[in-house]
């Protein structure tokens, strides 16, 4: 994978934070200023402090004096200790509220508004995982920032203090403690390049490693897993890649480690170096409580000039996952979704027109882009249904999708009403759309919240009933204790019900109905249900979208009879179309699919093949 | 499951641990040992220096300076030898214990794997544990507890050193042990508020995680669905993104005002110990300063002793912070090694499966009921079934009559509840079950591919022989797509577990059809696996099918009734019984439920 380039300056990124911090709760911004003078405050104490008294003992203060000074200087430390740590509990809880609540329900709405073929897209996928990713923990990405943000002041200002105080004794002094950091900082970089160069790589078998641990816990996997026998494949999988995760682990470790020797070395000839020269200017003369105080504000720099260091390299990683969560915040939507012509609300049924239509699905660079629709032409008149049938891969769900908007075709153009998909406002045009896929999901909310996709005090209960009613759902829903506003599933609500396959498919034609859409899209909606369900859920179809245009893809033949027309699909062109009686004297490759699938049905049973030659000529559609 | 002791509960974490580090324990005391020494050195030692230089004996400090250098530096050394590999071990143990968990649900009994509530405690203690950091932070916390322990031990050790510090003074109150008495004292009380203080602290945290369970459950619900790829085309077509997002507003509304109540309380709580701490040292130098004023000690040694005491107060502080967490993932972590220990089977035979070149394997069900535990309704009832060898029979039934839960049983996934199965007339409970298994190949509605290499699927394990898996592959049709794919049978399948190739529903099933006739097994099981496959690829899966396992038994449930037509004999389950059985023709002509459901197809087909 390519270095990711940084676009966003730190600056920009803190003004993007804060921004949205102060937005958030404006309290927060100087709570944690007041942390930052609080912790510099008590930094500086912790070093005055036993120089104090030992310059008060030296000079053998009277007993009062000593109990009075330090009361004094103890009430000092202890409110300035308290106080941070006070500051700090209650900072912290607010950055991960601010993160938690604020940030990732903004991210997450922005993953259900971009556009589906932006969403589809492996590269915004990932964009989107990283983005996720930099607000989905306390210590890295946004909130590591704000952690970060504090201490690095906090390291800055002590810094700065002590510095001072050690160029009063000798400037040179400076100069050594500089040069020993700088050179442990260099040994620090050594280490922590080894983890960045590798981050990748690890973040691979992270991959790896959670998609075993998921599977295990999936329970549908259980039975092929044990028929198979596919524990031990699975486990040495699973193994394996955690033995590449801590291959990369340990080696990272030794670098650091390597780090920590060299740190300590230093850190101990550089204590000797001071040790050595301030013996000596003790013995010139210096007084031994001065003596203890440097010392202590020796330690405190390497201290604190190593916190900066640590902090802006930790910067950089978080600025890499900041990269991410402000492509992604900053992400432009490609379709027209406020904007854009409007429906006309009065026209009963939609048509819908594709005119030359071509589609290929977008491929990574260098891969050939597959065609999937080949000038594609054909016309749903308004109130008509019109059914589309093929083999698998024929490009049926492509036609689907560009008819909701999904995608935009390479060529030609899809038009709703005369007016082309890319002019008109998809928010508007979704107001009349309703799509049934074949894999229906329900939402653990209540019923009629499943039906109206809005909160409760938004959905219209009459509405629902009706839309349940004719989708031949309300006879079991009414005799349900709390009616429509029984929970689905067991997620959230311990007593909602489960519902089976053929009343999912109702509920999902309940959903539609409600909507009162002027255009139905059914793809593949029965395929998992009996064949008394799949009947039902038939005349319920040729009854209820009475009126209403509608597209219907099934591989069970005989339910396209009572669409008014059929388009057989091959190789995304379209090679048959007509009433089912036309296509069937036609003699085509729907005859011949027809005949393959009705054979075991038709009187007799004599169960032969009727082979029908593939039709090369086509049949014209227009 | 009964409340063990932590102790019990810690021992049974690292028995676990231990699998993968056997000398963890040596490990763990060294660094800590050196760790909490470390401290008291420098202390012990900075006073000498000090003491010397304050006597203006230059000579005897730089001595000291050197000793103590030598033993930060070898200490130092040692310390971080022992750290660098307890955070491998911390990092690692997060995998070492999931794999282990993953091994041991592929083991367990699948009923039990089904219990919601097996998965759901896994589920829950994988939620808590990642809360708290992850499973290796109880070894990290194990490792600061005990240099906390041993910190403890030193500060005491020096605090009973001052008790010797009375010369001088003469009985100045200073200079006797009454003092040192009362400072001790005063630091005992202080430890107690402490402890009183970090209680409430862990009080405030329970009752606002107790509070937070529904709007973390709902949260957890929410940010699941909302990121769910399969739901993105519904969301857009039925615009629910402003719903869902006030939805996920809880965790801004009601969570706020709590979660900063909670961190002002704790936060208020805290400061209130580091002020008294702060006193309370105040006091420890106040003391041991007159001791040194009075020359009971050296000035030098004020900051060892007072040092040694403060130790105690950063050790006791790091015990109940970590504590608390330490015992709450201990009780976590509970679930694990429970699951870890459970057997996997209640029952497990030793028998082997004959292994007949004929395929003369009889299975035959005896007056079998199956309900799921703690429940009323019988799936399965009172059912007698004999499966011919080398017969081809079809089940049938509506929605929910009890088909696959008729094969689990077969195939035992499940165990009846009453009524027994037999293998030629040997109960099949008395088998091995890994052999047991050896005797089908099933294609279950919900199979599934993993994300893996096409060839490792197809042969269900890591060797394989190229040839039979190409010839899998030619039976279902998918030869000529596989030979396209960049890496041909290394080809990984999907693109959640790394970059691979995207198989559509049809093609994912004609592999999970190669993989049963891969398997060869004499019993062939096809639970509704045609449901995606265009009519044209069914009609040919289902008759080359046929051609495919002539001398196998072979049950076929489907929704579609022409396949039922290849079959031998016909079962038409209903409500758990069986309430029709015959060929095809008998039961067409019968009026029953066969028929009705034939009659429903093969209306759209008459011409």
């Amino acid at each position: 994978m390519e270095k990711k380039k940084i676009q966003y300056s730190i600056w920009s990124n803190w003004k993007f934070i804060y921004g949205n911090l102060f937005r958030y709760d404006k309290k927060v911004v100087f709570f944690q200023a007041a942390e930052v003078i609080l912790q510099v405050l008590n930094r500086l104490a912790l070093v005055l402090l036993p120089a104090a008294i030992i310059q008060m003992l030296d000079m053998h203060v009277d007993i009062n004096v000593l109990a009075r000074n330090l009361l004094i200087i103890f009430l000092i430390v202890g409110v300035l200790n308290g106080g941070t740590s006070y500051l700090m509990g209650r900072n912290r809880y607010q950055y991960i509220q601010f993160r938690a609540g604020y940030m990732i329900r903004r991210v997450v709405y922005k993953v259900l508004s971009i556009d589906y073929v932006q969403y589809e897209d492996t590269k915004i996928q990932k964009l989107m995982n990283n983005a996720l990713n930099a607000v989905g923990s306390n210590g890295a990405g946004l909130e590591g920032i704000i952690h970060k943000t504090a201490n690095l002041l906090v390291a800055i200002f002590s810094l700065g203090i002590f510095s001072l105080m050690v160029a009063k004794v000798n400037i040179l002094l400076v100069v050594l403690l500089v040069v020993v950091s700088l050179i442990q900082i260099g040994v620090y970089r050594l280490a922590s390049n080894y983890e960045l160069q590798h981050s990748e790589e690890k973040a691979g078998y992270r991959v790896n490693k959670e998609y075993f641990n998921r599977v295990a816990y999936q329970v549908n996997t259980g039975k092929d897993i044990r028929l198979y026998r596919m524990k031990n494949w699975l486990t040495s999988e699973y193994q394996k890649a955690n033995a590449k995760y801590q291959k990369i682990v340990a080696k990272e470790k030794l670098g650091y480690f390597a780090n920590d020797l060299g740190c300590l070395f230093l850190q101990i000839l550089r204590d000797g170096c001071c040790y050595y020269f301030f013996i000596q200017q003790l013995q010139a003369g210096m007084q031994v409580a001065e003596f203890v105080l440097y010392l202590g504000v020796i330690a405190g720099f390497s201290t604190y000039f190593n916190q900066i260091t640590m902090h802006l390299m930790g910067f950089q990683r978080d600025q890499i996952s900041m990269e991410y969560l402000r492509e992604f915040w900053n992400m432009q939507t490609l379709f027209n979704h406020g904007s854009g012509k409007k429906m006309d609300p009065k026209s009963q049924g939609f048509t819908v027109e594709f005119d030359q239509v071509s589609f290929s699905y977008p491929k990574e660079e260098g891969e050939k882009r597959i065609q999937i629709l080949d000038q594609i032409s054909f016309k749903i008149e308004a109130g008509k249904k019109l059914a589309l049938v093929g083999i698998n891969g024929a490009g049926k769900s492509t036609i689907v999708k560009l008819m909701c908007g999904f995608y935009q075709p390479d060529s030609g153009c899809v038009r709703v009403n005369g007016v082309d998909i890319k002019e008109l406002n998809l928010d508007d045009y979704y107001s009349y759309l309703a799509v049934v896929f074949q894999e229906a999901f329900s939402y653990s909310f209540s019923i009629l919240e499943n039906i109206s996709c809005e909160l409760l005090e938004n959905s219209d209960r009459e509405k629902g009933i009706q839309a349940l009613k004719k989708a031949g759902l309300w006879e079991k829903i009414q005799d349900l204790s709390s009616q429509e506003k029984t929970y689905l599933n067991k997620d959230i609500e311990e007593d909602g019900i489960q519902l089976s396959g053929g009343e999912l498919q109702k509920l999902m034609l309940a959903r539609a109905l409600y909507k009162d859409c002027k255009l139905v899209l059914l793809d593949e909606p029965t395929a998992a249900l009996d064949a008394i369900a799949e009947h039902e859920m038939y005349q319920k179809y040729a009854t209820v979208l009475e009126g209403k245009s509608a597209l219907f893809i099934s591989h069970r033949l005989a339910s396209t009879r009572f669409c008014d027309h059929i388009l057989f699909l091959e190789n995304g062109k379209i090679v048959e179309c007509g009433t089912h009686d036309e296509l069937m004297d036609h003699n085509g490759q729907y005859a011949n699919m027809f005949q393959v699938q009705s054979k075991y049905y038709r009187e007799g049973k004599d169960g032969e093949a009727v082979d029908v030659e593939t039709s090369e000529e086509l049949f014209s559609c227009n | 499951m009964e409340k063990q002791s932590m102790l019990k509960q810690v021992k049974s974490f690292f028995r676990v641990i231990k699998k993968s580090y056997p000398k963890i324990q040596y490990l763990l005391v060294t660094g800590s040992l050196i760790k909490a020494a470390l401290p008291f050195v420098t202390l012990f030692f900075s006073a000498r220096i000090l003491n010397a230089f304050l006597r203006q004996d230059f000579k005897y400090g730089v001595v000291q300076v050197f000793i103590m250098l030598s033993i930060q530096f070898i200490g130092g050394l040692l310390g971080k030898a022992c750290d660098e590999r307890v955070e491998v071990i911390h990092i690692n143990a997060d995998d070492m214990v999931k794999s282990q968990i993953a091994t041991k649900i592929y083991e367990i009994e699948y009923e039990r794997l089904e219990e919601h509530q097996t998965m759901e405690q896994l589920r829950n203690a994988d939620l808590m544990t990642r809360g708290l950091g992850g499973i290796g932070y109880q070894i990290l916390d194990c490792y600061q507890i005990m240099e906390a322990a041993f910190s403890i031990l030193g500060s005491l050790m020096f605090t009973a050193l001052l008790f010797t510090q009375i010369k001088g003074g003469n009985g100045n109150f200073f200079c006797s042990n009454w003092s040192t008495l009362i400072l001790v004292g005063i630091y005992g009380f202080v430890i107690f508020l402490f402890t009183k203080n970090n209680k409430k602290i862990a009080q405030v945290f329970e009752e606002q995680s107790k509070g937070n369970d529904k709007v973390n459950a709902l949260a957890g619900y929410l940010l699941n669905m909302m990121l769910e790829q399969k739901n993105a085309k519904d969301f857009r077509i039925y615009q629910m993104q402003d719903s869902l997002s006030k939805r996920l507003s809880v965790l801004e509304g009601e969570g706020t005002s709590m979660y900063l109540n909670t961190a002002k309380k704790t936060g208020f709580l805290s400061a209130r110990n580091d002020f008294l701490s702060q006193l309370c040292a105040g006091a420890g130098y106040f003391i041991i300063g007159a001791k040194a004023m009075y020359g009971a000690i050296s000035i030098g040694n004020v900051l060892l002793y007072v040092g040694a005491l403060n130790q105690i107060i950063t050790a006791i502080l790091t015990l109940t912070q970590i504590g608390n967490q330490f015992i709450y993932r201990a009780q976590c972590l509970q679930a694990y090694t429970d699951f870890l220990q459970t057997p996997n089977m209640s029952y497990d035979g030793t028998l082997p499966i004959e292994k007949r070149a004929d395929g003369n394997y009889l299975f035959e069900f005896h007056d079998v009921s199956f309900s799921y535990p703690d429940t009323e309704k019988e799936i399965i009832s009172h059912l007698s079934l004999q499966f011919k060898p080398n017969e081809k029979l079809a089940i049938v039934g509506k929605n929910g009559a009890g088909k696959t839960t008729l094969i689990k049983l077969l195939c035992r996934l499940y165990e009846p509840t009453s009524g027994s199965i037999t293998l030629n007339g040997i109960d099949i409970r008395k088998y091995d079950y890994e052999e047991y298994v050896q005797a089908f190949s099933v294609v279950f509605q919900d199979f599934q591919l993993f994300s893996l290499g096409l060839g490792d699927n197809i042969a269900a394990g890591e060797k394989w022989k190229e040839e039979d898996v190409w010839s899998s592959l030619d039976r279902v049709q998918m030869k000529k797509r596989v030979e396209k794919m960049p890496d041909r049978l290394e080809t990984r399948l999907y693109n959640n577990n790394g970059s691979g190739v995207d198989l559509s529903g049809g093609e994912a099933q004609k592999c999970a059809i190669a993989r049963a006739l891969y398997k060869d097994a004499p019993f062939v099981i096809l639970d509704e696996p045609t449901a995606a496959l265009d009519p044209i690829a069914e009609a040919e899966i289902y008759e080359n099918f046929n051609q495919m396992i002539k001398n196998k038994t072979a049950v076929y449930i489907s929704h579609r009734m022409s396949s039922c037509q290849f079959c031998d004999r016909i079962i038409v389950l209903d409500k758990g019984k069986i309430s029709e059985e015959g060929t095809h023709d008998i039961l067409v002509n019968k009026q029953g439920i066969y028929a009705q459901l034939y009659q429903m197809q093969a209306q759209y087909y008459a011409s």
